[in-house]
C-alpha cells in the first residue's frame, strides 16, 4: 500500500497521474481532495476515469456498476471508476452530444468553485485591510491569498474545458 | 417525408433497435457492438444520459425494475420514430448508390 499527499485542481490532470500509477502497477483505492491511496498490483491492469457526478449520482453509479464498471471511491460530486485495460478502451462518453453535456458540467462545477473564491478573496482581503489592529487581521490575508491563489489555477482548467467544448460543438455543427 | 424530427444519431437508432426486445445497459451496450461489428461502442455515460431523454420523450419505457438492473422496452412511438428514420436512411442510400452508378441503380 502506498499514500500520496497531493491535490489537484484540473480532473484531467488527475486522471493522467492515476493512470501512469495504475501503468506502474499502484491501482488507486481512496482519493480524498489531498490524500491518496493506492495498493500494489499488476501493471497497467486498469484504467481510471474521473467523473462528475450528474444530479442523480446514486442512480448514475449504479448504472455504471451494472455495465461492469467498477466504482472505487467518491466522495462530493466526484467519483473514480474503472476497468480492467484488457477489456475495450473504456470511455465513459462516446458521443459529441453527451461529451459536450458533460463538459457543460465540469465548466459549471469550476466556475461555481472560481466564483466562491473569488468571493472570498476579496472578502478576506478586506477585512485584512479595512480593520486594523486585530489579530485576526492575519488569518483574513492568509486566506485571502490562497483564495486568489485558487482563482488563478481554475483558470487554465476552465478555459482549457470551455475550449474543448467550443471543438466539439463546432464540428457537430459542421455536420449538422 | 416529414421533417418533422430531427436525424437520429448513431447511438439513438442503435438503442432504439436494441430495445425492440427488453434490456438493460449493458445489454444495449452489447446488441450495438454485435450490430455494427464493433463500430459503434457506446459509452456507460452516454447511454445513461440517452436513455433519460428518450424515456422523457417517450420514445422507450421501463420494462421491469429488477432491482439493480432496470430493463427497457422501445414504445409504439419510439417504433414510429424508426419507421421514419429507416424510411430515411433508404432513401439517402439509393440516392447515394444513384449517383454512384451514373443512374444506374
Amino acid at each position: 500500500m502506498k499514500r500520496y499527499f497531493r491535490t489537484f485542481i484540473d480532473y484531467e490532470k488527475e486522471e493522467q497521474w492515476i493512470n501512469t500509477q495504475s501503468l506502474k502497477g499502484l491501482h488507486l483505492k481512496r482519493a480524498l481532495p489531498f490524500y491518496y491511496q493506492f495498493e500494489e498490483g499488476n501493471l497497467g491492469e486498469y484504467i481510471y476515469r474521473v467523473v462528475l457526478l450528474p444530479k442523480d449520482r446514486e442512480d448514475y453509479l449504479e448504472f455504471l456498476a451494472s455495465t461492469g464498471v467498477e466504482i472505487v471511491c467518491k466522495y462530493y460530486k466526484w467519483a473514480y471508476v474503472r476497468k480492467k485495460s484488457e477489456d475495450d478502451p473504456f470511455e465513459l462518453y462516446s458521443d459529441h452530444t453527451s461529451k459536450i453535456t458533460n463538459y457543460n458540467q465540469i465548466i459549471l462545477f469550476y466556475m461555481f468553485m472560481f466564483i466562491i473564491n473569488f468571493l472570498s478573496a476579496i472578502m478576506n482581503f478586506s477585512i485584512f485591510f479595512f480593520t486594523k489592529g486585530e489579530s485576526v487581521n492575519n488569518v483574513n490575508g492568509l486566506v485571502g491569498l490562497l483564495s486568489t491563489l485558487v482563482v488563478i489555477l481554475l483558470f487554465f482548467p476552465l478555459l482549457k474545458t470551455y475550449n474543448k467544448k467550443n471543438a466539439l460543438q463546432k464540428e457537430h455543427g459542421f455536420f449538422l | 417525408m416529414s421533417q418533422e424530427h430531427a436525424p437520429l444519431t448513431e447511438g439513438v437508432y442503435y438503442m432504439l433497435l436494441a430495445l425492440y426486445e427488453p434490456r438493460h445497459g449493458y445489454g444495449i451496450m452489447q446488441f450495438t457492438e454485435e450490430m455494427s461489428n464493433g463500430r459503434v461502442k457506446l459509452g456507460a455515460g452516454t447511454i445513461y444520459g440517452a436513455i433519460k431523454s428518450l424515456l422523457k420523450k417517450k420514445w422507450i419505457n421501463t420494462y421491469v425494475e429488477d432491482g439493480r438492473k432496470k430493463e427497457y422496452i422501445i414504445t409504439d412511438l419510439g417504433k414510429e420514430i424508426v419507421e421514419l428514420e429507416v424510411a430515411r436512411l433508404k432513401e439517402l442510400y439509393l440516392n447515394g448508390q444513384y449517383m454512384l452508378n451514373q443512374g444506374d441503380l
